[in-house]
């Protein structure tokens, strides 16, 4: 991994001749020799002689002189129907007319490979970065033109259901590694023409391919303007995961909260995409990126959609109380039991002073230790081959709670809190965001136990300030709660029904905040919001 | 080291640096959960009951068998040389932040309590939520010594079953030390603290096996009211005299009076509601009030022999209670005019406040001699709405059915 993070600053030369072929796709500007041999061996210099390059030789029953290579990498490209179509060639009865007038090229192009995505190819560069997104390429002997062939192929994960932000109700599908099954998958929901994709490719080496996805019209032009600006700033050799991507074009402002959405369901990236936002498809993950993103957003679900809205709002709401118990609690507690003792009521104190009689920490080292423990734990149990992590999260936790209980090293109260926090910060639908709190919490436990509830309070003046100076690509990011828009705090704190629902995000989409219901003139994008 | 590297490293060392401004930790404070103020030998005796929480709280393998609280007790010139002296017996802090109860001791009480007033409201530590007892006939401190059986920490004990008694029996009206600071302040109007008393031998009281027992050696009961007259301790209500003040004082929302019969026997009565009304002014010279309490009553018992069914018995029950209500309020208003001298009624601050012009009349600061002066009227209306789950008295329908 570290080599990828000492990124490539200076990309290769560019221009100049390549004696040595380096094997960099973008090193090879040269054009195709005519000479088959040259060209077989120019290709199998460049990768190394690696064995994964296959070249094969083909006969053409109309043209028995030709000589004709097809190259593919084993593994990438699914070469069965294209050897189909030269035996297709060879039983046809009927010769082709004008056969002698016809180029080869044109002739293979246009009878032997009548279907599938062709293209022609006169350069080394294309004829890499072809080989490599898994097609089959023929040479011709005597052209200084190859034929590519689309046989993408190879073994992929299918659509699964996502680990990631499970839902009770809703659809089971998530995105997989592959970035056109991704894209489908969206344009199955949304099946609108102005729902538009642009490609580009990220990574010096990977060549990742990176796709934004938006409703044009919709999506506020600046927003796209930004994004693709801070997509093409994007130096380095590889792109293995779409967090590099987010890191790149995330605000440069120092935040502990996650500026960028991701999620693995489809029906979570339609929605959004219906509201105005734009997606990040990228190659090779399932997670796809939102921009911009709110912070209520990621203390929504898209299940909040699908259940009826006087649920949904509870749900919310509970979610709301959990974010503010995983934030606070332990600070709460530490900084009423060791600064505010008078706040309690008689019989709590008492108890909790019993429990504490015999501990030899003072609250915050026992709240630190037991914090990081389960931090330990948690982590340890994620990284667990799946059937032992779960048993070893709960039964370490437990176990280590309840002795250290009896050992008179922690107080069981302080168990509580830590669990009850844990739990609650489990509750955060966005795993991104429930990390912010879980470093949020460590920071307010410091000032609690430095400054007792003032502290604290200064923390939490600090956190919301913060909170409403950031903004994701331009929108502010409390928006709707901080600037109010009383139109879209009906999905917000609480989800109104879909009767009531008629604004999309004021500060995604200022020109078009009214959804339209029947599809009319210019605005025929949004007839349902999804998630 | 850049900006951000070193404003980390300072936000982490600050934690370490401050050495945490003001922090106690639980174990190591002494939580005083009440506080009782005695004189002897012209010094304040201070005595605070501290819990000790292993015993109290339910966490296996701590309750060693010793008694939930301690009690230490310093002496001092001051009652703030008395509590920090405190320390010097009591291994911890002591902490008054969570101090429930503040019991004045007799002699203490006798005279005056506005010395202990000044430190309980100058330390911020004391809240203003705490309630004031008197002790009768005994030390605050031997107050403090008796141990409860079910609630096992005293000071709760007594604070749980005061608010029962003055909710369910209504012979004691509680007091909390802003109401106190309030009524010492409030020209016209003199204080009256619930009274507290052991019942049993003192000493006895104080071992913990004492609690094992069912029956216990000694506890802790109301005993009506103390009267001040401006901060020193004048005299005592007994409770039926209490009750009579508290109908007067404020809006009661349940008590019980006894009503004789006509004949032989009491009813009891369950009053629901009374709210009292007080006009006063001056009248030729002299203050007048008139009060008026109305109120709606239970039948909880009654040893009458009369048919509760009759309109007419139950107009004549609520002529006799109100009777008998207003005798009572009278006699007790009498009494504390002509005992005590202490206007415990606060009729002064009534008057000041529907008659300003008359009050100026009186001579300042001279309300404490003219309250002697004070003619009164009183009108009771209890209307007794229900007989409870039956009509007639039990003892009627038994002797009848025989015959």
């Amino acid at each position: 991994m570290g080599g990828i993070w000492r990124s490539i600053k200076k990309r290769f030369g560019g221009s100049s001749n390549h004696a040595q072929p380096s094997g960099s796709p973008d090193s090879s500007k040269q054009p195709l020799s005519s000479m088959l041999d040259d060209n077989t061996s120019q290709l199998k210099e460049s990768l190394g002689c690696s064995p994964d390059l296959v070249m094969k030789e083909v006969r053409l029953h109309y043209y028995p002189k030709a000589k004709l290579k097809l190259v593919y990498i084993a593994g990438m490209a699914d070469v069965e129907p294209l050897l189909d179509s030269f035996l297709l060639e060879a039983s046809t009865e009927q010769l082709p007319k004008n056969l002698a007038d016809q180029q080869l090229p044109e002739y293979l192009k246009t009878t032997v490979f009548a279907a599938g995505d062709i293209q022609e190819i006169r350069d080394y560069e294309t004829l890499f970065a072809v080989l490599f997104a898994g097609s089959a390429v023929i040479l011709l002997d005597g052209y200084d033109v190859a034929i590519a062939v689309g046989t993408k192929g190879g073994e992929k994960r299918g659509v699964e259901e996502p680990n990631t932000q499970v839902v009770i109700r809703g659809p089971r599908e998530g995105f997989t590694e592959t970035l056109n099954v991704n894209t489908a998958l969206v344009r199955r929901i949304i099946r609108d023409n102005r729902l538009w994709l642009e490609s580009r490719k990220i990574g010096t080496r990977t060549q990742t391919d990176v796709a934004i996805m938006y409703i044009k019209g919709l999506a506020d032009e600046k927003v796209l303007q930004e994004l693709r600006c801070r997509l093409d700033k994007i130096d380095i050799d590889g792109i293995l995961e779409s967090g590099y991507i987010e890191e790149f074009i995330q605000e440069k402002t120092l935040t502990p909260f996650p500026t960028v959405f991701n999620t693995e369901r489809p029906d979570t990236v339609a929605g959004s995409i219906l509201e105005g936002r734009v997606a990040i498809f990228v190659q090779g993950t399932p997670f796809v990126l939102i921009i911009p993103a709110l912070f209520v957003q990621f203390l929504q679900s898209s299940e909040d959609y699908y259940e009826r809205a006087d649920f949904a709002t509870l749900i919310r709401l509970l979610r709301y109380i959990s974010f503010g118990i995983a934030l606070l609690a332990p600070s709460v507690y530490i900084a009423v039991t060791t600064y505010h003792q008078e706040l309690l009521p008689t019989s709590l104190l008492i108890s909790l002073a019993g429990q504490r009689e015999g501990v030899p920490f003072p609250a915050v080292i026992e709240a630190l230790m037991m914090e990081i423990t389960f931090e330990i734990l948690r982590e340890g149990g994620l990284r667990m081959p799946k059937p032992i992590g779960q048993s070893v999260s709960i039964v370490g936790t437990l176990v280590i709670g309840q002795s250290a209980v009896q050992a008179g090293l922690v107080s069981a109260a302080m168990v509580i809190v830590v669990s009850l926090t844990a739990i609650a910060n489990f509750v955060i639908p966005a795993f991104n965001m429930a990390i912010s709190v879980r470093m949020l919490r460590f920071f307010l436990m410091m000032v609690a136990a430095t400054a007792g509830l003032y502290g604290l309070f200064t923390g939490m003046i600090a956190v919301v300030l913060h909170l409403c100076s950031l903004k994701s690509f331009g929108v502010p990011y409390m928006s709707p709660i901080a600037p109010i828009d009383p139109d879209n705090t009906k999905d917000s704190l609480i989800r109104a029904p879909w009767r009531s629902l008629f604004a999309r995000p004021r500060s995604i989409t200022p020109q078009n905040v009214i959804r339209k219901r029947k599809a009319s003139g210019s605005e025929a994008a949004g007839g349902k919001k999804q998630p | 080291m850049n900006g951000f590297a070193k404003c980390l490293l300072i936000l982490l060392i600050v934690p370490v640096l401050t050495s945490c401004w003001n922090r106690r930790e639980l174990n190591v404070l002494g939580i005083a959960i009440a506080i009782g103020i005695d004189k002897s030998d012209g010094e304040y005796k201070l005595s605070a009951q501290i819990v000790n929480p292993g015993e109290i709280s339910g966490k296996p393998g701590t309750g060693g068998g010793s008694a939930p609280i301690v009690t230490h007790h310093a002496t001092g010139k001051t009652i703030f040389e008395a509590i920090r002296k405190l320390t010097t017996e009591e291994p911890r802090r002591v902490f008054a932040g969570q101090t429930r109860i503040l019991v004045f001791g007799e002699e203490f009480a006798r005279e005056g309590i506005a010395e202990a007033m000044d430190i309980v409201t100058r330390e911020p530590e004391v809240s203003a939520n705490i309630y004031m007892l008197v002790s009768r006939g005994t030390t605050a401190e031997n107050i403090l010594k008796v141990l409860t059986s079910i609630e096992k920490v005293p000071a709760l004990s007594i604070l749980n079953s005061m608010k029962a008694s003055e909710k369910y029996w209504g012979s004691i009206k509680l007091v909390k030390l802003d109401d106190l600071l309030d009524t010492l302040m409030t020209e016209g109007m003199q204080p009256a603290l619930p009274a507290i008393e052991i019942k049993g031998d003192p000493i006895a009281g104080q071992a913990l096996d004492h609690t094992d027992q069912s029956d216990l050696a000694s506890v802790l009961h109301f005993t009506g009211m103390a009267v001040f007259k401006e901060d020193k301790l004048a005299g005592w209500l007994e409770e039926d005299e209490s009750r009579a003040y508290r109908f007067v004082t404020e809006k009661v929302k349940n008590s019980v009076v006894q009503i004789p019969c006509s004949t032989e026997g009491v009813t009891s009565l369950e009053m629901i509601w009374t709210k009292n009304k007080i006009r006063g002014y001056i009248k030729r010279g002299k203050p007048y009030v008139s009060i008026q309490i109305r109120g709606e009553a239970n039948v909880g018992e009654t040893q009458c022999r009369e048919s509760l069914k009759k309109p007419e018995t139950m107009k004549e029950l609520q002529k006799r209670t109100n009777d008998s209500l207003r005798r009572v309020i009278e006699k007790t208003i009498l009494t504390v005019q002509e005992q005590y001298g202490s206007d415990i009624f606060g009729f002064g601050a009534e008057i000041h406040r529907s008659d300003p012009k008359g009050w100026k009349k009186l001579e300042e600061h001279t309300w404490i001699k003219e309250f002697g002066n004070l003619d009164f009227e009183t009108h009771v209306d209890i209307r007794i709405r229900h007989t409870g789950m039956i009509v007639d008295p039990v003892e009627e329908s038994t002797r009848r059915t025989p015959r």
